[in-house]
């Protein structure tokens, strides 16, 4: 007899395009809401007051300083992958601009065809939503054109991302930001030849912040690790967005169950090498999430090939959705946490860390440059001044770098 | 039942590559490979959808 009662059942298409559908069978004690409580007002007050920006704007300090902390590899390789992904990112943010190139059928919903269309390109995630403009980044508002979002995910290599973390979990990371965008200007010029307009948002370009939008779209929930967990990958995905004025019908958000299991699982909260993640939810601009603690993951993520652990070890993305929630309602066990298969990792020159152990760091491992440029720099020259050995070059040095740094134009571009 | 530790996943895993590095069902032999683990840790039967491959491969590498 199965220790948990099924509240409902999640039919999803299959993972490739033409695959069977897929059943998650949701128990009664993981039964929460479709996609994430919330609530509106707070979202729309936070949004007005603090509106969002991008992270390559509000922390492009430790953005620059990333690549001082980058093994030999990694540095050339980023300089390889950010070569090649350019003109896909410059083709990307000018998209929207480009007339339709057919005719649009008179009154019929392009919603079914766009996703066939998106599937057969190879996108494991399909899904529509409105474009939230609460998520949208303040520096992107002016350039957003059209109030329809095509959700997109494409699978990263699943070989490749169970050896992070490593330069070749590194390849499948970055590899699939290339392939996802030379796909969606295909998609575009799809939709274009529909006779609708489309704007690519690129992954490496992000105008917002996507996730809220792919869970109003039912493609999946928020992970206790800070990502989205889809049904046949988990977080092992690569987001992306195209809006467009095509007529489209919006999907529904949907409850994977993913919100109380996380908190039953924790095994990303608890393999987290830099203590990162956090048990508890907490009510983050109007939303209901576990939220993660940057300061204590950015540094490990620099420096050890991306880190990304909590990806690693999810177990919906190792087996998938479908077995780990049968399992749980069979046996009211989480599939693969205790173990070294699920839970081990090996960190480079620190060695193996299986089940219940974690590497130590240096206090100072974690210091490292915080908020924009100007003002990490301002931040620096001050202590220079508070300790009173600022001495008149320093005093001319901080101006010549503040001169600089507002010579150069902010860039929302980047390694999300 | 004990559990796979590193050493007998690492040599499950190295078969694999050994023989199937090159081949398209590479891929698939790891998500089974991955999965069949995890069940037979949780002291489970391996499923059908398993491949006969990976099922015998569990059964030269499981922990005595």
């Amino acid at each position: 007899m199965p220790a948990k009662e099924v509240h409902h059942v999640v039919t999803r298409p299959g993972r490739l395009h033409g695959d069977p559908d897929y059943d998650i069978p949701v128990p009664e004690d993981l039964v929460t809401t479709p996609g994430i409580r919330k609530n509106d007002e707070d979202v729309s007050f936070y949004t007005r007051v603090y509106p969002l920006e991008s992270q390559n704007i509000e922390k492009a300090a430790d953005r620059e300083w990333v690549w001082t902390v980058y093994t030999p590899e990694v540095f050339e390789y980023r300089e390889e992958h950010d070569k090649a992904n350019k003109p896909l990112v410059d083709a990307a943010a000018v998209s929207g601009e480009i007339e339709p190139t057919g005719t649009p059928e008179p009154g019929k919903d392009m919603t079914e065809t766009l996703r066939l269309r998106a599937r057969e390109l190879g996108f494991g995630e399909v899904g529509f939503t409105r474009f939230d403009r609460h998520y949208a980044y303040t520096s992107k508002r002016k350039w957003i054109k059209y109030e329809h979002a095509i959700c997109l995910a494409l699978e990263q290599d699943y070989c490749q991302t169970q050896t992070i973390p490593s330069l070749d979990a590194e390849y499948a990371h970055f590899g699939t930001y290339e392939i996802e965008g030379a796909m969606a200007l295909r998609l575009a010029a799809y939709i274009r030849e529909l006779g609708y307009r489309a704007q690519v948002h690129s992954p490496n370009d992000n105008s917002a912040a996507y996730i809220p939008m792919f869970v109003e779209a039912g493609l999946g929930q928020l992970g206790a690790n800070g990502q989205l967990l889809s049904p046949h990958f988990g977080s092992r995905a690569r987001l992306m967005l195209i809006t467009t004025d095509a007529p489209v019908t919006y999907d529904e958000p949907i409850d994977y169950g993913i919100h109380e299991f996380c908190q039953k699982c924790q095994v990303c909260v608890n393999r987290c090498p830099g203590r990162a993640l956090v048990k508890e939810k907490v009510w983050w601009r109007g939303v209901e999430k576990n939220k993660l603690i940057y300061d204590r993951c950015r540094p490990v993520m620099a420096t050890y090939e991306g880190c990304a652990v909590c990806m690693k070890v999810c177990p919906v993305q190792r087996y998938g959705m479908k077995p780990v929630m049968e399992r749980y309602v069979e046996t009211g066990e989480i599939l693969g946490k205790g173990t070294d298969n699920l839970e081990g990792y090996e960190l480079r020159d620190k060695g193996y860390f299986g089940p219940g152990e974690l590497p130590k760091f240096e206090r100072s491992f974690f210091d490292f440059p915080h908020g924009r440029k100007d003002e990490w720099l301002f931040h620096q020259f001050k202590e220079k001044l508070q300790n009173e050995d600022a001495s008149a070059e320093d005093v001319d040095e901080f101006v010549t770098s503040l001169q600089k740094i507002l010579a150069e134009s902010q860039t929302t571009r980047g390694d999300e | 039942m004990p559990a796979f530790k590193k050493e007998h996943i690492d040599a499950l895993f190295d078969e694999i590559e050994s023989h199937y590095k090159e081949k398209p069902e590479r891929e698939q032999l790891h998500r089974d490979a991955h999965l069949a683990i995890a069940l037979h840790d949780a002291g489970r039967d391996l499923p059908d959808s398993i491949d006969d491959r990976v099922a015998a491969l569990i059964a030269k590498h499981k922990p005595d």
